[in-house]
């Protein structure tokens, strides 16, 4: 309770706005099929590249006269469907690794924190998946592995740090001095203490793998075509993008939209469940 | 302090041996015949022994697993990183051709994220008010906007419709230095602006958090005003995590070169990687992979090497 | 006192006047005014001590003087300093008076210390925020002051950052940094809080010695007693916001008018006022707690190597028995609490529990220990997990041990903890962060009791409290001692608890025993020099006797 108080204190109209946004991307990846006016794959060269209005094709068509508002909504369940099982992947990869490394220490912190976190991050994300995608070829499954991967190591570090500080509070210490076995202190004393920072973490990867994702798609390299992914729909609107601009700019936005939302609905959820964050005047 | 910087090398260079055994490895760990597996283009044709033998040999994969990883550190560690499979040229030599291109347009980048970055967060933190809440908008849209939809529209605005700047392409500085110079701008921007949000976002919580500090009020009890404790104190000690982040970001910065000089048609090392992984070339992949990790732990050496000599109670 | 005239007031003897000074925050909709209507007066060459509990608002009131208060904080009233107001001064003026007529001290000289600055640079700013001094003299004048606050080394020390001094050291730079205006007017902001009673004696002494030298008066800001007598010669008592009582310190002490000040002054446990302790003791049984010639080592990690916190210890505690762990910072008190509770490992020696010897440390020697010894923990914010209702936390011990899993068995049990420990049954519902200090340890307590433990370890369970909670804490702690019988270990830097409550004290220092016997031996004919250190130096709430054991103090 005292933490929806705190979370509807930071919710400024505009975080508002960003979560009913993401509510509204969440029931699109369930109802893309239902949602979408027309099927995004049906070309329809007589009515190509027409300019978004109130016709039958609301956001327009693209070079091949398929509808780009029902390629969006399809293109926004691949995307959202393949930043969520990254994240999810990575949180529990990453949660599981920082704990571990941060209550044992030693040899274990040094196995995890120093030899697989690090040298995970001693890449740019985006070389790393290359990486994957030469040696797997593009496609969905990849995407999602290569990038639950990469993205571990930023929860390790989170959940790490977390338990270095939490796990020095004396009621950590209680609960080894009352008898409560290892896996209830892992589990039952410090990761509920060290969720909240966790949790805005995953709104913030979610925007990351979704940046991630959409340029892969842009070079060629991330969603296999024809199915219909926003990085790809940029590609193609580039080459028109002097005489019908829309084909690209309608798909970016929507990039750029659905990113800023769940940046921002990270924000909302690091000034309501972290009562330490400054960032809030 | 210089028992310090020896440690953070020696640690740099671990990591970098750890590096090179991942990549070793990530050849190796996936299942299924690595020879395969690059051949294959997912299309389910058949693919020629001959081939595979091909690759097999020039990718040494018939040598026992210590000797094909001993070769590979070896020829790392001295350069060799072997021969493309689309033109047999060598890697390090395709490498050394385009990396100063791409070094100069993170270089330019990371200049103008820095020189406005910090001073915007800076003042966001000291004025507040609206203009705090007008930064945390647009850095907010600034981490916001991928490289590649910004610079296409950059490219639409100056370029088709203004036509101020060149939608892309590459002049060599020798040949055309003013081209060079106009050639650089719109890619330095596209990768500038996500990079000066966050440092301006790191800023200013660093600089708010430093305001709070006990300290602040030690030397404003001496005296001295609150501008001075500002310019002498805060923003001294909210260089840290700055450091930190600009590091960091020079390394993410690395990777974003990847989309941007697709958008700019610019051919850098990151154009060279996605020609590469296309074509599945997995030598030069491979090879351009080491090069930017090494750069990327390099920086980190930097950045920890500045933090010592930044905060004290670093360096033991 | 001799007071020179001043020449600006003639008509007024006083250096610093507050008359009716409020404070207020301001909020999201109007002004929260935290004091009310405050008026003291500082004489010049007079220490006044402003005293309070937590939440008094005397901190706030003294920062109002410099106008150092938090953002959207604002003063109303009259603060006179020399005959002139500060109240409405611009901030030009404000500035010069800061650090040049008024200095401060801090309670934390580790966060009021910039930390990538070094204490001559620190120095040097303090020195030329008022003087046009040029660089090489102001170094030369921050060695010079450095020596003047005794620091140890002054040469090399000007030359170190605040991490690599300790405590004491950094406070003693902070002294020096205020003294480098030769103020009028000294505040110090609890200035001794976060230092082992040793060090704050030296403080304080400094502090005395460096006012008869300058004539300056001092302003200081305390919630202890004892250093109230130690140094004060006028009293405040504030509470809530408000002044209750201003009297001369002798006359406080001796005679509180106010019945706000008789019951705080009746809380502060005062050495040398004999034991209050009814424990049964049974020697000859079998003790609960045995070591003999125990070592304990922190283990080492991968790039650390292990450290030695305790050397031949010989320590037993009878059944029955509440044995005072007493020492400074670093002599090993917590250290050996922790062995007791099977925390650390028995480096060497041997260690037996109600009879069994557990020093191998093994898998059935830990159940024993968790079976007998219990724990109650220094910090009641953080000793309580924040997620966990009242409840839970006090029936964990048994949900943990697998004594007792049935859920409607434990709330039970938890209802029966709260009613011993005096908190309402209801309460099992609560969350931690719903009570205040002195109800978390009671719950803190509880969970200690919820196994029946023969052995409780008690860790300095008082030392976060305010002065009128600690007591009423130490009272249900003697209570519940009686009416169960268990033996204690109770670890507290605070001779005058040890006093209180303990039957034996065992005096430590850096990790070997010093000392031990009987309270009343120990303290009433220490054998020991560094037993009598500590006393000497452990404050008392008496300005007579402080006085006298003070020029005792400086003799020898």
């Amino acid at each position: 309770m005292r933490v929806l108080t705190r979370l509807r204190h930071a919710l400024s109209p505009l975080r508002a706005v960003a979560l009913a946004y993401v509510g509204l991307m969440l029931l699109v990846l369930l109802l893309a099929p239902v949602i979408s006016p027309h099927d995004p794959l049906t070309q329809d060269v007589a009515n190509r590249l027409q300019s978004p209005g109130l016709g039958t094709h609301l956001l327009g068509t693209d070079e091949l006269g398929r509808d780009i508002l029902s390629r969006v909504v399809h293109g926004a369940r691949v995307e959202l469907l393949i930043a969520l099982g990254a994240t999810l992947l990575a949180m529990v990869l990453g949660t599981l690794l920082g704990l571990l490394g941060g209550y044992f220490g030693g040899l274990v912190e040094v196995l995890t924190m120093r030899v697989l976190v690090d040298v995970l991050l001693a890449f740019p994300p985006i070389i790393l998946v290359l990486l994957a995608v030469t040696l797997r070829g593009p496609g969905t499954a990849t995407l999602i592995v290569a990038m639950g991967v990469l993205f571990a190591p930023t929860f390790a570090r989170i959940a790490y740090g977390q338990v270095i500080s939490v796990k020095r509070l004396e009621y950590v210490e209680a609960a080894t001095a009352f008898g409560a076995p290892t896996r209830t202190r892992l589990l039952g004393v410090i990761l509920p203490n060290i969720s909240a920072p966790l949790i805005v973490q995953v709104s913030l990867t979610i925007a990351t793998a979704i940046l991630l994702e959409s340029g892969l798609s842009y070079l060629g390299l991330g969603v296999v075509p024809p199915t219909p992914s926003w990085g790809s729909m940029v590609a193609q609107g580039q080459r028109y993008l002097s005489s019908d601009p829309h084909v690209l700019l309608v798909p970016g936005a929507f990039v750029v939209l659905t990113i800023l939302a769940f940046g921002l609905v990270g924000d909302a959820l690091r000034s309501g469940l972290d009562p330490k964050s400054r960032n809030q005047r | 302090m210089f028992s310090y910087v020896l440690r953070r090398i020696g640690v740099g260079a671990g990591l970098v041996l750890l590096v090179l055994t991942l990549i070793f490895l990530a050849l190796h760990l996936v299942p299924g015949d690595p020879a395969m597996l690059l051949l294959s283009q997912g299309d389910g044709a058949s693919v020629t022994p001959e081939a595979v033998a091909r690759v097999r040999t020039q990718l040494g994969l018939d040598e026992p697993l210590l000797t094909q990883y001993w070769q590979f550190l070896s020829g790392a560690l001295t350069g060799d990183l072997g021969e493309s499979f689309r033109n047999q040229q060598a890697v390090s030599e395709a490498i050394g051709e385009r990396l100063p291109r791409t070094l100069e347009l993170v270089g330019l980048a990371t200049l103008i994220a820095v020189v406005v970055g910090v001073p915007w967060g800076a003042l966001a933190a000291r004025k507040g008010g609206w203009f705090d809440s007008l930064t945390s908008v647009l850095t907010s849209i600034g981490v916001a906007l991928p490289v590649f939809v910004f610079g296409s529209v950059l490219i639409l605005v100056f370029a088709l419709n203004l036509g101020w700047l060149p939608a892309g392409g590459f002049a060599e500085w020798g040949e055309d230095p003013g081209r060079h110079a106009q050639v650089l701008v719109l890619p330095a921007i596209a990768l500038a602006v996500g990079f000066a949000s966050t440092v301006a976002r790191m800023t200013r919580s660093a600089v708010l958090e430093m305001l709070h500090q006990d300290w602040v009020r030690t030397a404003r009890s001496l005296g001295l005003s609150r501008r001075a404790v500002f310019r002498r104190y805060v923003l001294r000690n909210s260089l840290t995590p700055v450091v930190t982040t600009v590091g960091i970001g020079v390394g993410t910065l690395l990777g974003s070169t990847v989309l941007v000089e697709r958008v700019f048609n610019y051919p850098g090392l990151s154009s060279l990687l996605v020609e590469a992984v296309t074509a599945r070339d997995y030598p030069v992949v491979q090879g351009i992979v080491i090069t930017i990790a090494v750069l990327f732990v390099s920086i980190n050496i930097l950045v920890d090497v500045l933090y010592g000599v930044l905060d004290p109670r670093v360096r033991r | 006192m001799t007071q020179p005239v001043l020449e600006k007031t003639p008509t007024t003897t006083a250096l610093l006047e507050i008359s009716d000074v409020s404070v207020e925050f301001g909020g999201p909709k109007r002004f929260t005014a935290v004091t009310h209507g405050i008026s003291f007066s500082v004489a010049p060459g007079e220490t006044v001590a402003l005293v309070g509990e937590s939440g008094s608002g005397k901190s706030v009131t003294a920062m109002a003087v410099l106008d150092l208060l938090p953002e959207g904080a604002r003063r109303t009233g009259s603060i006179r300093l020399a005959g002139e107001e500060l109240v409405g001064a611009s901030e030009r003026r404000m500035r010069e008076v800061r650090g040049n007529d008024v200095a401060v001290i801090f309670q934390e000289p580790m966060t009021a210390l910039n930390p990538v600055y070094t204490i001559g640079h620190h120095l040097v700013e303090a020195i030329r925020s008022h003087r046009d001094v040029d660089k090489a003299a102001a170094r030369e004048r921050a060695v010079e002051l450095l020596r003047q606050v005794h620091m140890p080394d002054p040469e090399v020390k000007v030359g170190h950052y605040p991490h690599q001094l300790s405590g004491g050291q950094r406070q003693r730079a902070m002294i020096a940094m205020a003294m480098a205006s030769e103020p009028q007017l000294l505040i110090a902001d609890e200035p001794t809080t976060a230092l082992d009673v040793t060090v704050q004696a030296e403080i304080l002494d400094l502090v005395r010695e460096l006012q008869q030298r300058t004539g300056m008066s001092v302003l200081v800001i305390t919630h202890d007693m004892g250093v109230v007598a130690d140094v004060a010669d006028r009293v405040v008592v504030m509470r809530d916001g408000r002044v209750v009582e201003e009297a001369p310190a002798v006359e406080l002490f001796a005679r509180p008018r106010h019945e706000y000040t008789r019951a705080l002054l009746d809380a502060v446990p005062r050495l040398g006022s004999g034991t209050t302790s009814s424990a049964v003791v049974d020697r000859d049984a079998t003790p609960v707690l045995e070591l003999s010639g125990v070592a304990i080592e922190y283990p080492g990690s991968f790039r650390r190597s292990g450290f030695r916190a305790g050397h031949d210890l010989d320590i037993r505690v009878a059944p029955g028995e509440i044995v005072g762990l007493v020492g400074e910072s670093g002599s090993g008190k917590s250290t050996i609490g922790r062995l007791a509770m099977g925390l650390l490992p028995v480096a060497e020696g041997r260690m037996s529990i109600a009879g069994r010897d557990v020093s191998a440390g093994g898998k059935a020697d830990l159940r024993h220990v968790r079976e007998h010894v219990s724990m109650v923990f220094q910090d009641p914010a953080s000793s309580l997990d924040p997620r966990r209702t009242i409840g839970q936390v006090v029936t964990d011990p048994l949900r943990w041990t697998g004594k007792l899993t049935d859920r409607k068995a434990c709330r039970l049990r938890a209802e029966e903890l709260l009613d011993q420990v005096r908190l309402p049954k209801a309460w099992v519902d609560r969350y931690p962060h719903e009570l205040s200090g002195g109800q978390r340890q009671r719950v803190g307590i509880a969970r200690a009791m919820a196994t029946n433990p023969r052995l409780l370890v008690a860790d300095e369970p008082t030392s976060a409290l305010d002065v009128s909670v600690q007591a009423a804490v130490l009272d249900l702690f003697s209570d519940l001692q009686r009416e169960f019988g268990f033996s204690c270990l109770f670890i507290t830097h605070d001779l005058s608890v040890v006093e209180q409550l303990a039957t034996s004290v065992v005096v430590l220092r850096s990790g070997r025993v010093v000392e031990q016997g009987t309270t009343a031996r120990v303290l009433d004919a220490p054998q020991e020099d560094y037993t009598r250190r500590l006393i000497a130096a452990a404050p008392v709430p008496d300005p007579e006797l402080q006085a006298r054991r003070r020029s005792e103090r400086l003799a020898g």
